[in-house]
Order: C-alpha cells, then sequence, then structure tokens
C-alpha cells in the first residue's frame, strides 16, 4: 500500500526524486558539520512541539501509561490493610485502639522528647540532634554522659517524657537512630544515613520558627508500616499551627525513609493560586532494622520484626517491601 | 464427632480474640477458613489470652486464660462458651490453666496456683514471678512450674506438696552462677521427664525420677532468648523458638546438637505445638501470622495472617479427621489388620507392654554385683 501512494505522489509532483545523500555525519567539515546539526536538532524540536500542541488542542492528546517500576509491581504483603474484609478490619480497628498509641491518637497527652546521642559525639552529630530539637515540639536535646540506655529510660519515665531519640554514630559518622517509646515501648532502631544539617544546605537555622509543625506521613501501607509510621508521627505535637507553614515529612519509598522539612507559602499567580516551598533542612533517610515490643532491653528483649540473620530468607525478591 | 470434622487448630491472641481454624490438605496444597470464636466489640488489651488448654481427652472443650484472670470454658461441639469463672488470686495475667478432677488448676504471675475442684481445693504459694505452668500428661495430678530464677518445681496437687525441685547447674568456666528463667515447660511423651528452655538460651531436661536434680540433658544456644519449646512425637527432639524469630529442633539424643533452622518468622515466638501423631509444627508469634512446618525439613509449609498478635495455640490430636468409614476402607487398602474401635488398638498395645515389663520383671539382675564388686576395691 505505502509504495503505491509514494508512486501516485512522485505523478502528482512531476519532480524527479534523488536519493537524499547529504547526512550530517558524513560531512568532512567539522563547523559545518555542528552547525547543521544544530540547525537540524531545533526543527526537529521545534515539530515537535508544534505537533503537540495541535494535539492538544485537538483533545486526541493520549494519557501516558503509567511507569512500570518496582513499586508498582510490588509483591502483595498479607498484612497490608487494603486486603481486609470487613471482620477483619473491624479487629484491626479494634487492635489500634488498644496500642501503645492509641493515647496519643484520641489526644490524651502531650508529647516530650528527649533527644540524646552516643558517648562523645562528634560535632556535627550534635548539630543534628540541636536541630532535632527545633524541629520537634517541647524537645529538649542533652549529652549522654555515659548512662546506659535503662537509665535514661528509668528517670524519662519519671519527669513524664513520653519518648526518647538516640542518635548512634560510627567512626564520627552518624550510623543510627533508635525511637523508644514509654512507657511500655515500642522501640525502633533505624540505620541513618544521608544527613544534612542545615549549615549544609546553605540555611539557617533562624529561618525555622518555633510554631508546632504539620506531620506528612506517606506511603505506609502495612500492620508495620503503619507501627512505625504512628511511632514517628508520636513524637510531634497532635495539633499543628497552621500560621507557621511548616510542614515535615516523612515519605517512605522502597522502605526507606525519606525526612524533609519545608516551609510553604501560597504566591497569587496569573492563574489562580501557587504554591511555594522552601526547604529548611535538616535532611536524612531512614531504614528500618528491627521493632522490639517492650522498651529497649539488649538482653532478652523480644522482637516484633527484625531482619538481621534473615535477609537471605526475607529479601527473596526486589518487589518485596515491608513498610 | 462432628466436631471434630470442624476446625482442628485454635489461636488465642494478645487482643483476647480466639480464633477457629479448619485447616486441610488436600493433594498437597494447604487451605484454611477461619473463624472468630468472640465479637470484636468485646476485645481489649485485659482481655489477652495467656493461657489455652484442652478440657477433656476428647478435646471437645478449650480453657482459656486471660489476662484479667478469667476463665472461659469454650465448647466446640456446640460451637459456644460455656462457662466462665475467675481465679481472684495473687496478682498478674493466668500463665497456666488446666483442667483437674473436673474443676480446674489455674496459676498466676505472682506465684499462686489455685485448685478448683470437687475434691480438692485451695491454694498454693509458690512465689513469683512465675512465668509458666504445665499439666503433666501422664500423671494427672502432677503441674510443673517455673519462672525468673524459678527453677523448675513439680507439684502434686492433691498432696499439695512439692515433689520436685530442680538444682541449678554447676558454675561457669569463670566460677559465676549461671543465671534462671524458665520461659516454657513440657512433658516428654510417655515419661516422666521435663523438658524446659530459658531466656539466657538453655535447654535442659529434667527426670524427677532419677537420682540427680540437676539436668540431665543440657543445651546451650548463645544469644538467643527461648521462650517457647515443644517436645516432639519421638520425644528425641526439642523444638524452641526464641524472640528474634528463630525456630530450631534440638536433638537430645547423646550431647546435644541443633537439628534445623525453621524458617518464615519475623518476631518473637510466643508458643510452639509439636503434632503428636503428624511429624508437623505449628508456632504462633508477634508477626501476627499463623505458621506450620514438616519436622523434617526446615521450608515452610503453610502460613495464615491473623490480624493480631497471637499468644497461644491449640491442636487437635487428629488433625485430619477420617470418618470411620473411610478410616477402615483406607486400612483395609494397606492390608494393615483391620480394628474397629482405637480403644481396642490401645488395649493390644498396653497388654504388650505388659507381656514386655513382665519379662524384664523375670530376669535376674545382673549389675549388682559389679557394683558389690567395685565398692570393695575400693575399700581395700
Amino acid at each position: 500500500m505505502s509504495s503505491d501512494e509514494e508512486v501516485r505522489e512522485v505523478e502528482e509532483t512531476n519532480e524527479v526524486l534523488f536519493p537524499e545523500d547529504r547526512k550530517i555525519n558524513k560531512i568532512k567539515n567539522k563547523e559545518v558539520r555542528s552547525r547543521l546539526f544544530v540547525k537540524l536538532k531545533r526543527q526537529k524540536r521545534k515539530a515537535k512541539i508544534a505537533e503537540k500542541k495541535k494535539r492538544k488542542e485537538e483533545g486526541t492528546n493520549k494519557p501516558s501509561k503509567p511507569t512500570k517500576t518496582i513499586e508498582s509491581t510490588r509483591e502483595e504483603d498479607d498484612t497490608a490493610f487494603d486486603k481486609l474484609d470487613e471482620e477483619g478490619n473491624l479487629e484491626v480497628r479494634k487492635d489500634l485502639e488498644n496500642s501503645e498509641y492509641a493515647p496519643y491518637f484520641a489526644r490524651q497527652y502531650e508529647p516530650k522528647v528527649l533527644i540524646t546521642f552516643s558517648d562523645n559525639p562528634a560535632k556535627k552529630t550534635m548539630l543534628f540532634g540541636r536541630e532535632l530539637q527545633r524541629i520537634i515540639p517541647n524537645a529538649l536535646c542533652r549529652l549522654r554522659k555515659r548512662i546506659p540506655v535503662k537509665n535514661i529510660v528509668e528517670s524519662c519515665n519519671r519527669e513524664g517524657y513520653t519518648d526518647i531519640l538516640i542518635i548512634n554514630e560510627n567512626m564520627k559518622q552518624m550510623n543510627g537512630l533508635m525511637v523508644i517509646h514509654l512507657p511500655e515501648g515500642p522501640t525502633a532502631n533505624f540505620r541513618l544515613s544521608s544527613v544534612r544539617i542545615s549549615k549544609e544546605l546553605r540555611r539557617k537555622y533562624q529561618e525555622i520558627s518555633a510554631h508546632r509543625p504539620e506531620v506528612i506521613l506517606n506511603n505506609f501501607s502495612t500492620r508495620l508500616g503503619n507501627s512505625v509510621a504512628s511511632m514517628l508521627a508520636a513524637l510531634f505535637h497532635y495539633d499543628p499551627e497552621f500560621q507557621g507553614r511548616r510542614a515535615v515529612t516523612f515519605h517512605n519509598q522502597r522502605d526507606y525513609i525519606f525526612f524533609r522539612h519545608h516551609r510553604y507559602e501560597f504566591k497569587k499567580g496569573e492563574k489562580g493560586q501557587k504554591v511555594g516551598l522552601r526547604e529548611l533542612g535538616p535532611r536524612f533517610t531512614l531504614k528500618l532494622r528491627w521493632v522490639q515490643s517492650g522498651v529497649f532491653d539488649g538482653k532478652t528483649a523480644e522482637y516484633d520484626w527484625i531482619i538481621s540473620g534473615r535477609r537471605h530468607d526475607l529479601e527473596t525478591s526486589r518487589r518485596r517491601f515491608f513498610l | 464427632m462432628a466436631y471434630k470434622e470442624d476446625r482442628n487448630v485454635f489461636v488465642g491472641s494478645l487482643l483476647g480474640s480466639i480464633k477457629g481454624i479448619k485447616l486441610e490438605k488436600k493433594n498437597g496444597v494447604w487451605s484454611s477458613i477461619t473463624k472468630n470464636l468472640r465479637k470484636v466489640d468485646r476485645l481489649g488489651s485485659s482481655q489477652a489470652v495467656t493461657a489455652m488448654s484442652w478440657g477433656d481427652e476428647e478435646q471437645k472443650e478449650i480453657l482459656i486464660g486471660l489476662a484479667d484472670q478469667t476463665v472461659k470454658v469454650y465448647d466446640t461441639e456446640y460451637s459456644g462458651f460455656g462457662s466462665t469463672f475467675k481465679a481472684d488470686v495473687g496478682e498478674g495475667k493466668i500463665c497456666g490453666v488446666s483442667r483437674f478432677q473436673e474443676g480446674a488448676v489455674i496459676a498466676v504471675q505472682s506465684g499462686h496456683i489455685k485448685i478448683m475442684a470437687h475434691e480438692t481445693d485451695g491454694i498454693l504459694e509458690i512465689g513469683g514471678p512465675m512465668e509458666k505452668m504445665k499439666h503433666s500428661s501422664l500423671s494427672n495430678n502432677i503441674v510443673a512450674t517455673g519462672g525468673k530464677e524459678k527453677e523448675l518445681q513439680l507439684w502434686d496437687l492433691e498432696e499439695k506438696k512439692c515433689i520436685f525441685t530442680a538444682k541449678n547447674v554447676r558454675h561457669d568456666y569463670l566460677e559465676l552462677r549461671v543465671p534462671v528463667w524458665v520461659s516454657d515447660i513440657d512433658f516428654l511423651p510417655n515419661s516422666n521427664k521435663v523438658a524446659i528452655c530459658s531466656k539466657y538460651g538453655h535447654v535442659r531436661i529434667y527426670d524427677p525420677k532419677g537420682h540427680q536434680r540437676r539436668p540431665v540433658f543440657d543445651f546451650h544456644i548463645p544469644e538467643q532468648v527461648l521462650t517457647a519449646c515443644s517436645v516432639s512425637a519421638s520425644g528425641d527432639k526439642i523444638v524452641v523458638g526464641s524472640g528474634t524469630g528463630h525456630m530450631t529442633a534440638v536433638d537430645t539424643r547423646g550431647k546435644g546438637c541443633l537439628h534445623h533452622q525453621y524458617k518464615g518468622s519475623v518476631g518473637s515466638i510466643r508458643e510452639i505445638v509439636c503434632h503428636p501423631t503428624e511429624s508437623l509444627i505449628f508456632s504462633v508469634g508477634l508477626d501476627r501470622h499463623l505458621k506450620v512446618h514438616s519436622l523434617e525439613s526446615p521450608k515452610l509449609l503453610f502460613k495464615e495472617y491473623l490480624n493480631t498478635k497471637l499468644n497461644c495455640v491449640l491442636v487437635r490430636n487428629e488433625l485430619f479427621y477420617k470418618h470411620p468409614k473411610e478410616k477402615a476402607a483406607v486400612d483395609s487398602d494397606c492390608e494393615i489388620i483391620e480394628l474397629s474401635d482405637n480403644e481396642e488398638n490401645l488395649s493390644s498395645v498396653t497388654h504388650e507392654k505388659r507381656a514386655l515389663n513382665k519379662l524384664f520383671e523375670d530376669m535376674e539382675s545382673v549389675i549388682d554385683v559389679h557394683k558389690a564388686k567395685k565398692t570393695k576395691r575400693k575399700r581395700v
């Protein structure tokens, strides 16, 4: 068919067609070659834009297909919330009502957080702890002074603290974050990586206002993910001050939890309202190592979930995620 | 016998829910049907199921101990809860409950054992903190207890006295005392021996009828917090589960060795049941799954997500119930001597045992002479 059409076209134009032999890469002169190449590129681009515009005006623009990633083709987790039936849903709801975080979500107490370090922290670690103190309302940052975790838990219980954050480091690099919920656990341990304090992001700490921030938790879909998310949420005050326009985000992607801290702004543009974001810092990434069912116990603890020692059994596929 | 065809596994959770599960295996494929036996709106953390046991030998009824010291009786034949009563003794949750003389024995964390029976009644004060109480399968009036810094003890419920107290092992190579924390107890099948596991990683067997109070078998799994143990039907393996979700079989013949690492758990294991006839292991734990393994291979056969953190599991002895007619047909196919009733089968076994016993009793003892000679030499 196509060859017939070509023949007809040739008859209509009555012109002799020569085989085109002006391939740009055959031109020997480099200057001419590059000039022509840039020209050709520009033409192609213009044509593409024009075609796109035309399609948009006609309304024949097809929506692009969802990209296939290892997340969109994720293996189903049997503890995922969207798999529950009606009775299971009721039971899980009851379970959540009886969880350790139920009093927080029922607004029965205001969180009070202690932030501390491993012994002799590096300067950057201390600055990071102090920044966390600025972000988390009602938080206090103190040096560890070689006190065992058990003793810290005891005195924090006495002083009415609700959570403890311990930043751990190895060879002067931050590598761990432990979150202990008081008075009866659970305890979670995260691997801490890619820490950028606000100085490294060229921001000043004075930009962080004292308003209570909003907390955004993204993509936590399983039972374990839910317990981790509520653990992180329970560090912050339940009642954000919206006039501060401050938001902290815990975004879970492929079991890595990314932390970002922003100030947002509503701008008035030509086409209505726009939102401007300014990152305030710090930023860091967390990866869950284990969750203990009680307060931290190094020797005789029972774990809700632990991956160390069984990574080959659990990480059977790249498409399997736990949070 | 309809109840035996119905649910064959029962699971209790830390939220208080009790689930009846009908496990089936057809052509090597496992399937299950789960039903909640309690209404969801009555559940709560004070209702946590902390102990479960069969009420009778027929396995018709289940005794369920809750954290608030309530004992519930569930009848599997009529699928409903029967009587409910409270222990009201000491403090803490129930850590063991079982039938005794048509009444019940209830043990609570503070170290009190309440006997509620027609003939014997009263409270035994053992001292806490108690972690576990188990009823002997061989003699009905003996229970075993243990806990943190509480060695294994066997108690006679009728006479209300302690008949055996274990003794701690010798000090370690640094001359330091080995700490004690009995976390689970199980009786060896058809024997007086008792197996325990401890939170410091010890697996031990005690022989109350023997000469020594120290364990006759002692095995250490370093850096494992053992939380549950169960003896296999043959009695030569103890399956133990740990706080980090490791489940392994310890071979108790000789010095002891690790046999298999059963795969599939991600959270602490709370209870293990080795099936008395099929070579299957059932385990539940904080990862909210019921898991089934074969005793012979580390592979996971079946797992089921049950919504809440699980604490207890009970398995029916006749797991895959066969109707008597079907059973007879299968038996005739295999050319085994047909026995119309189970009881007959049992009685023939006991007959054989008696005959063997008589044979041994009639024999002359040879060892005594040797012993006498040896002692004489020593004196010289």
